[in-house]
């Protein structure tokens, strides 16, 4: 059977604070173990040397000089992040809007000098822009729009196919609009005129 | 509520009514979009009618330059010009009062004084043909080769019309 205390018992017994059962049953155990009574009496004897020296209780000097500078650091402490707050809005409010204007202003001054850089050098073979084409959307079935640029008549045009023809019988010479002087498009840059010749 | 006090509660609901029309934003007018109709055909361009105008010789030999357009003769149908404003869309109709041609366009963007780009679409007897974004510019017209009448084509021109000068 081991007889061996632990470590946390001999140290209570070191301190002596250890009592009832335990207290006897390791006072029979140190018995044979002279090094561990020794070690007891060197404790004893410091806690004697430290408790003569040291009084149980002491009142800390001018109370009132001690409490007032605790109460100080307690201020101190709630008042300081709000000034360090004031500090940081105090630079934003500042300097920030500044930064900002002086940013786009860069930015701004490097879009014009990108603008007005060297004309953009054209290298064989290389692609040039594409040029993205309109969606043409025919909702009506059989009806085909055929998009392209003409160069030529300098325009764009679409043409349609698979349409309903419009009857022979429909009349626009009744309906059409053209019975007075107009503003002109850009693309009929012309006067207007009658078949007999005479301006409308 | 007495007589008086009715009619200045309608007096104010006309005024503000008024106000607000004056003040529509959307109704803003960003340009004029005029649409003409033409009818080209390789026969008798007397078929048109004679109130058909003879078409310049400008815009003749413009279109004749494109192989897709190139007919003996073209004759001046119709024409309308309506303006492009900045929330609405406008409707023009140059065949008018007959809705057989009509274009429906309203602005995909602010224009500038060349170019407008707009959401077009062409109506041929009362259906939605076409539809489709447009780019025009001031001397760069769309041009729909339409349907046959008469043995010749409706060609109908959509295009940047200039600003009506004031009256002198």
């Amino acid at each position: 059977m081991n007889t061996n205390p632990d470590e946390a018992k001999l140290a209570m017994w070191l301190d002596d604070e250890l009592q009832g059962e335990e207290l006897v049953a390791l006072e029979a155990w140190a018995a044979s173990q002279p090094e561990h009574v020794a070690a007891r009496e060197e404790v004893r004897r410091w806690r004697k040397l430290v408790t003569s020296a040291l009084p149980a209780t002491e009142e800390p000097p001018y109370p009132e000089f001690f409490n007032g500078r605790v109460a100080r650091a307690i201020r101190g402490q709630v008042a300081e992040p709000a000034v360090a707050g004031r500090r940081r809005f105090a630079w934003q409010s500042l300097f920030m809007p500044l930064a900002a204007c002086a940013g786009m202003v860069l930015a701004f001054w490097m879009g014009t000098k990108t603008q007005a850089g060297p004309p953009e050098v054209v290298v064989a073979g290389a692609p040039r822009a594409i040029p993205v084409e309109p969606v043409v959307y025919t909702p009506e079935r059989g009806v085909k729009a055929d998009w392209f640029a003409s160069a030529k008549a300098s325009a764009t045009v679409i043409v349609l196919s698979g349409l309903t023809a419009i009857p022979d019988a429909t009349d626009f010479s009744k309906t059409a609009a053209l019975h007075e002087e107009r503003e002109i498009d850009a693309t009929a840059e012309f006067k207007l005129e009658r078949n007999d010749g005479a301006g409308l | 509520m007495n007589r008086w006090q009715w009619m200045s509660f309608c007096v104010a609901i006309a005024l503000t009514a008024a106000v607000g029309a004056q003040e529509d934003p959307g109704r803003t007018k960003m340009g004029l979009v005029s649409v003409t109709v033409y009818h080209a055909t390789n026969g008798d361009p007397t078929v048109a009618g004679p109130k058909a105008a003879v078409v310049p010789k400008e815009t003749s030999e413009r279109l004749r330059r494109e192989e897709r357009l190139r007919f003996k003769s073209y004759r001046l149908l119709g024409q309308d010009t309506q303006p492009l404003l900045r929330s609405y869309e406008s409707w023009a109709q140059p065949l008018k009062p007959s809705d057989e041609v009509a274009v429906r366009f309203e602005a995909q963007g602010r224009p500038t004084k060349k170019t407008a780009i707009l959401d077009l679409e062409l109506w041929l007897g009362r259906k939605k043909t076409v539809k489709t974004d447009a780019r025009l510019e001031g001397n760069r017209p769309l041009f729909f080769l339409g349907p046959e009448w008469r043995g010749g084509r409706l060609i109908i021109a959509v295009a940047l019309a200039p600003e009506a000068k004031p009256a002198q």
